[in-house]
Parts: structure tokens; sequence; C-alpha cells
């Protein structure tokens, strides 16, 4: 509280030099420049999106060129709409009929890769991961070609064989559609799946197994009691990155199906009802509260992951690990 | 304090950034007041346009064009139009629409009114093909578009087969079969039972859909109500008894098998408008023939279809942000009109045009050799006083993919009658949100 004698001129003035120079002339300011690129582009092409995607959930056309503000209308909409959950229900369906059999191939393979001493192991994980290197859209148009009903390849080995009589036409049957995406998904993510699980054991202590089976462990038990507990973090990060990637399965189903979903909306999944919404129907309003959802839907999902794959299995004794 | 004057220093430098775009568009855009010079940009999602460019500039020497094709697979075209128009941006000053989805474009006003002045569209009429300009006008009636076609619809049968079925290949008697659906359907099963199931009447029952959506006097939006006529309901009568009797292949139009049927000789008929025969049918059919490498066999005849329709086409207008509108129409109004220059374009390429001036001038002179010397000029000349398109509304293309879908599940018995409209009614609610009730009528 006490009252002060002036500390004299500032300190700029006091060495003589011009008394304001710009803001990043200043040592310690320097760094902002520095970090500057980032916040240019995130705020270019992340935040303003963001917001302005928001603002444009509010909104309703009232032709392709002008819109109007409806305030929530769009997410009430969306809430009572049978087709978002559909396509919720799509979405999943395909992701986990994908993941689960993903997830056991690449731990299986991985293993397998990982403790056998198999000649030229290197070729098998480049075959492996082969199809994740073909885009998607091609092999959409691929296994279009494939199951078409009456010249496709698939019906006509069948019948040859005496398995049929008569052509199926699949891309019809709603079940059969979602299962021939997800498999398509597997065939594209297993062999990558495959690489991470690998990595993963290959990072582990060969103590651990030299001392187990000293112990007299069998390969049943070192795998569930050593391999599984310690290839958690692993697991839990494929499974995140699955997880957001499956969220977001567009690309496949778009082609198989020329965009339309079909049949019966099977492969409506959350994106491409999205996608529909905003490029062939035009309501870019709804389109956005949409993706606003799907965009909740991911955060709370990964959170609920990242704390997982924190999880010991001991309650928190505080601090980080 | 620090973090604010960041900000704020960055905000500025992206709202200088914007500025300097903006300004470097406009002078871009800017032209001299001379009428006969200056710089065009047109876009298009077909390179069809880039020859009537080239013949426009030897018209027009001093006018520069800058053209783009954007093609339209996956929408990429449509949704850039969409983008550019909603950003209000001032180019491309020309651009061109397709008829399946071109109304929406219309009645969200992206192109300029061309009725009035100093534009005077109207005055055209007399000498155009009536429906062409027509299907252009705006809610207020006016015209906001041209093209240089027009695209009745016809029938293209394979002479062997005919002459092996009827007994002779004379488009006069293979029309009294497919003039009629009911009659086109017995024909059919006459092919079926003739090569005892190896051919097929037609590729996929899908080929008939253009003319059916076009056997209808009302449009389906109707106030906030959408309303399907009873033909649609017979379309899928018709597809399911084909598909369960094998009077059709089984390909979707567009498909890999359905381009691959035109050449391998086991479908009698492909249902395809005028442009259909030139990029189309020809190349897929005989491409070798279409590529100059051989003769064609003329094994191929045109017909009447069981109903008259028009089917695709394209038009061209003016941005309504355009700076340079003047120069604009003359490039619209040269493509959309000029006699000399849509008679070079039919002997160029075949195209059936839309002045009709020309077409009467010059209909008399085609024989082509892919139809056995057959004259599609006439034929198409007479079909297109049939053209109504009185009916045609924005959300066709989009109610009529959501219909086909559902034909093709209760083709395949898949669903019933009664579940297959019941989707097909979720699916339209879905796609307008504003309307309230669908009503299909049996």
């Amino acid at each position: 509280m006490s009252q002060r004698v002036p500390a004299g001129p500032p300190a700029a003035a006091r060495f003589d030099r011009p008394p304001r120079l710009g803001f990043f002339s200043k040592r310690g300011n320097k760094g902002y420049l520095f970090i500057a690129p980032f916040f240019l582009a995130f705020l270019t092409f992340q935040l303003y999106p963001i917001i302005s995607t928001f603002v444009l959930s509010l909104q309703t056309p009232i032709n392709m060129y002008e819109n109007e503000f409806i305030g929530l209308g769009n997410y009430q909409r969306l809430f009572t709409t049978e087709l978002f959950y559909q396509s919720i229900g799509n979405t999943w369906k395909i992701w986990l009929m994908n993941f689960i059999p993903q997830v056991g191939f690449a731990l299986y393979l991985g293993v397998v890769l990982t403790d056998y001493n198999i000649k030229g192991k290197e070729t098998f994980r480049t075959f492996f991961f082969l199809p994740n290197l073909v885009t998607a859209a091609s092999i959409g148009v691929l296994f279009a070609v494939l199951m078409d009903w009456r010249f496709g390849t698939l019906n006509m080995m069948l019948m040859r064989i005496g398995i049929i009589s008569e052509p199926i036409n699949y891309l019809t049957i709603p079940g059969v559609t979602q299962a021939t995406v997800s498999f398509i998904q597997w065939w594209q993510w297993f062999g990558y799946t495959t690489i991470i699980v690998m990595a993963g054991l290959s990072a582990m202590d060969t103590e651990l197994y030299e001392a187990a089976y000293i112990d007299g462990a069998g390969r049943g038990q070192v795998f569930y009691r050593i391999t599984l507990p310690l290839l958690r973090p692993t697991l839990a990060y494929i499974m995140v990155t699955s997880l957001i990637g499956g969220l977001q399965i567009f690309d496949i189903p778009r082609v198989l199906t020329n965009g339309r979903g079909a049949p019966d909306n099977a492969l409506t999944t959350m994106v491409l009802y999205l996608y529909n919404q905003a490029f062939r129907n035009y309501n870019v309003g709804y389109a956005a509260a949409l993706a606003y959802v799907l965009f909740i839907m991911i955060l709370i999902l990964s959170v609920l992951s990242y704390r997982m794959l924190h999880y010991d299995g001991k309650p928190k004794r505080g601090g980080s690990r | 304090m620090k973090m604010v004057r960041v900000l704020t220093a960055v905000l500025l430098s992206l709202a200088l950034a914007g500025i300097g775009f903006a300004g470097g568009q406009g002078e871009q855009a800017s032209s001299t007041g001379d009428a006969d010079s200056g710089k065009l940009v047109v876009w298009s999602f077909t390179d069809e346009l880039g020859g009537m460019l080239d013949k426009f500039q030897e018209y027009y020497p001093d006018i520069e064009i800058e053209f783009t094709v954007f093609p339209n697979e996956d929408e990429v075209y449509l949704n850039r139009i969409n983008n550019t128009m909603r950003s209000r941006s001032e180019l491309p000053d020309v651009f061109t629409g397709e008829r399946a989805w071109f109304r929406q474009m219309i009645e969200s006003g992206y192109w300029e009114p061309l009725s009035g002045a100093p534009y005077n569209a109207e005055e055209l009429m007399d000498n155009l093909v009536e429906y062409v300009p027509d299907l252009s006008r705006d809610g207020q009636g006016r015209i906001t578009a041209l093209s240089w076609q027009a695209t009745p619809g016809g029938l293209f049968y394979r002479r062997s087969i005919a002459r092996d079925v009827l007994g002779t290949d004379d488009p006069e008697v293979v029309s009294e079969w497919t003039s009629s659906l009911d009659k086109f359907y017995e024909l059919g099963e006459m092919i079926k039972e003739h090569y005892s199931g190896e051919k097929f009447l037609l590729s996929g029952y899908t080929d008939m859909s253009e003319f059916i959506y076009n056997r209808r006097t009302e449009p389906y939006l109707q106030g906030d109500k959408v309303v399907i006529p009873a033909t649609l309901v017979e379309y899928m009568e018709v597809a399911k008894e084909m598909r369960e009797n094998r009077i059709e292949a089984g390909a979707g139009t567009w498909s890999p098998p359905w381009f691959s049927s035109m050449a391998d000789g086991s479908v009698f008929a492909f249902i395809l408008p005028t442009w259909g025969l030139h990029y189309v049918l020809k190349p897929n059919a005989e491409p070798e023939a279409n590529a100059g490498e051989a003769e064609f066999s003329g094994d191929w005849g045109l017909a009447t279809p069981p109903a008259s329709y028009s089917w695709g086409g394209t038009w061209i207008g003016i941005n309504r942000n355009s700076k340079n509108k003047e120069l604009a129409w003359k490039l619209v109004k040269f493509i959309g009109s000029n006699p000399e220059f849509q008679e070079f374009w039919a002997k160029e390429t075949g195209d059936f045009v839309a002045n009709m001036d020309v077409i009467e001038k010059i209909k008399g002179d085609f024989s082509e050799p892919f139809l056995g010397g057959q004259n599609h000029y006439a034929y198409f000349a007479e079909e297109v006083e049939k053209i109504d398109v009185s009916f045609i509304g924005p959300w066709d293309f989009q109610i009529q993919n959501a219909w086909g879908d559902e034909v093709e599940l209760y083709a395949n018995g898949q669903k019933t009658l009664d579940e297959a409209i019941e989707s097909f009614k979720t699916a339209v609610m879905d796609i307008i949100p504003n309307i309230t009730e669908v009503v299909v009528e049996r």
C-alpha cells in the first residue's frame, strides 16, 4: 500500500532506443510468430468451419440460394426421423461385423508371425497389407461387378459348381449388402491392424515370457495372462482409431449402391445420410445438424475409449502415468 | 492483452487476405465497354461445349473464353456450382445445367432471367422448338436459359432379331409392335420363345422408366402434397412381370452389363433419345465402326416407343451475379439459337438441334449408316412436336430415384406392393421436408 517514488523512465527509453517498435520486435514475443502458422491454419480451416457449420445447422433453405433461420428445428427433425436412427444402427452393425473378426484375425496372425519363426514373414505382412493400398472407390466398383446378379462372377461360379440353380440378386438383400461392406472393410484393414499388433508384440519384454515358460506356463496361459494384458494399450488404440473411421464409413456404401444407400437404406450410414441430405436433397442446414450430432457422438466415444486406454485396473492414486 | 492483440492481428490479416482475393476476382470480371470484346469464363459438365466455343470465336474473335469442364460424376459439378452461387461469386459468367437437376437451379434464381430487355429472348421463341426455352422458365414465367438441342426419345432395335421374330425389319411394322406397352410386352414373350430365353426384349426394365415418367399430365409436387400417378404403379407391375418372366436381362441402365449388352447382340431394344444414338449406342454397340476403323453393320433401326418422351438435354445460361452479362448473352444466344451455328453442329455431330428452321431445312438430308440408312432426323422432327414438359418440377429427379429403388425391390420380390409404396412415402417425406402428404394413385 505504500506510495512509491516513480521508478524512472520506462525500460525502452533508458537505452536510447526509439520508444515503440512492433509487437514482435520484443524478444519474448517472437515465439508468437513461430506458432502463428498453426493458429492461422487452425482458425481458417478448423475453427471457422466448426462455427459456421453450427450457424448453418440453425438454418433451413428457402431455395438453394438462400437460407432462413429456424433455430433448433433441424435438430428436432433429426431426432424424430426414423432414418436417422436407422443410419446409426447401420453404421454400428457394419463396423462391429468388420471390427470383431478384424481384431481376431490380427491377433492370431500377429502372434503367429511374431512367435514362430516363419520363413518369409515380411512377404506375408506385405500381402496382408496390400488391400489397404487400393482406393475404396475401385474396390466398391470391383465388388459391384463381382456381385452383379445376372452377369456377376460370384453367381456364375456358384451356378457352374451347382450350389445354386437360380442367380441370387445379392445387392437387393439388406443383410447381404451390409455383410459385403463389412467384409470389404475387414479385408482392407486386417493387414494394417496386424502390423500394429506385431509392433505392440515386439515391444514386449521377452524376460516375462522366459520367466513364464520356466514356471511351466503353457502357450495359452502365456497368451491370456501376459500377451493380452500387455497388448491392451495397443488394442485400445486400434479400437479408438477404427471406431472413429468406422463411424465415418461412407465411400464403399456409396460406390456399391450408386450413393442411394439401397436396398431399403440398409447401407445408409450416418455420413452417407449426411452427404445425401446436403448434396442430393440440398438441405444443407439439416446436414449440418447431422454433422454436429455425429461430432458429439464421436467425441463422447473417443473420450470413453481414451479413458479405457489409461485405465490400469487399480484405483487411481493421483498423478498421471 | 497480448493474446487479444495477436488474435486481432491474425483476424485482420485474414480479413485483408479476403479483400485481396475479392479484389482480384473483381478485376478479372470487369470488362471494357466495347460489346464485342472481353473475356468470358464458362463452366460446364460436358466437354461437348468445347467445339461450340471454337465456332463462337470464329464469329467473335475478340472475345476471349476461359472454358473449364467439371465432370458431374459424384455430383462434382453440381456441388461446385452450388458453392459458387452461394458465395455470390460473379464467375463463371456462363454455365450449363442438365435437365435432370436444373429446375432447382432455376427456381433458386441462379440464371439471369432473359425474357426482358436487354436480352428479349421471347423474340427468339418463334424459331425455336417451344419446349426448350419453356422448360427454363422461372416462377415468374421468364426464360432463364437456352439450349442447342432438343431431345425427343426413340426406340432403337436390332434388325436381325426383328427379322427372326417378326419376319421383317421394317421400322413401320416394328413400330406397330413397340408403340403400345401391351404389344411391346407380347413381343418380348415372342423373342423369349423364339430364342428359348437366350435373348431379351430389353437389357433391363429400367430402360422404360424415362417414357413412363413422361406419361403424366400433372407435376408430382402439388402445393404441399406429392401426388404419384397410377401410371407409375403400373410400371411397378410391368417391371415385376418382365423380371419374373425373363423378358428383360436384369441389367440396370448405365451399369457395366447394360453397356456390354449393346454389343453382344442379346438384347432387342434400347429406349434412348437423340443423344443416346450418338453418344451412347453407337460407341458401345459398334465401337470400331464408330471410331472409323470399320463399317457400321446397319443392324439397328429406329421405331416408335410405347409413349413419346424426352430425356435429358443441356441448357446454358448466365450467372445472375456476372459482371459481363451483355457479352455472356452473345454466347448464350449464339449457341441457343444461331441458325448457321446449329446447322453446322447438326451436320458435324448428327445431334438434334433446337432451331426449328434448321430442323426443317436439313431433316431430309440424313441417312444414318448405323441405322441401316434410316433418317433419324425426320423421325425426331415429328416426335419433338409431341413433347409436353408442363409437368416437370424441381424434385422430379429425387422422387423418381426413390420410386426406382422401390420398383427394384418389388420386382425382385423383396417387398409387396403395399410395402414398397409405404417405403417410398417415407423416403419422399425425408427428401422434401415441407410436404404434408404423399398420395399414390392406384
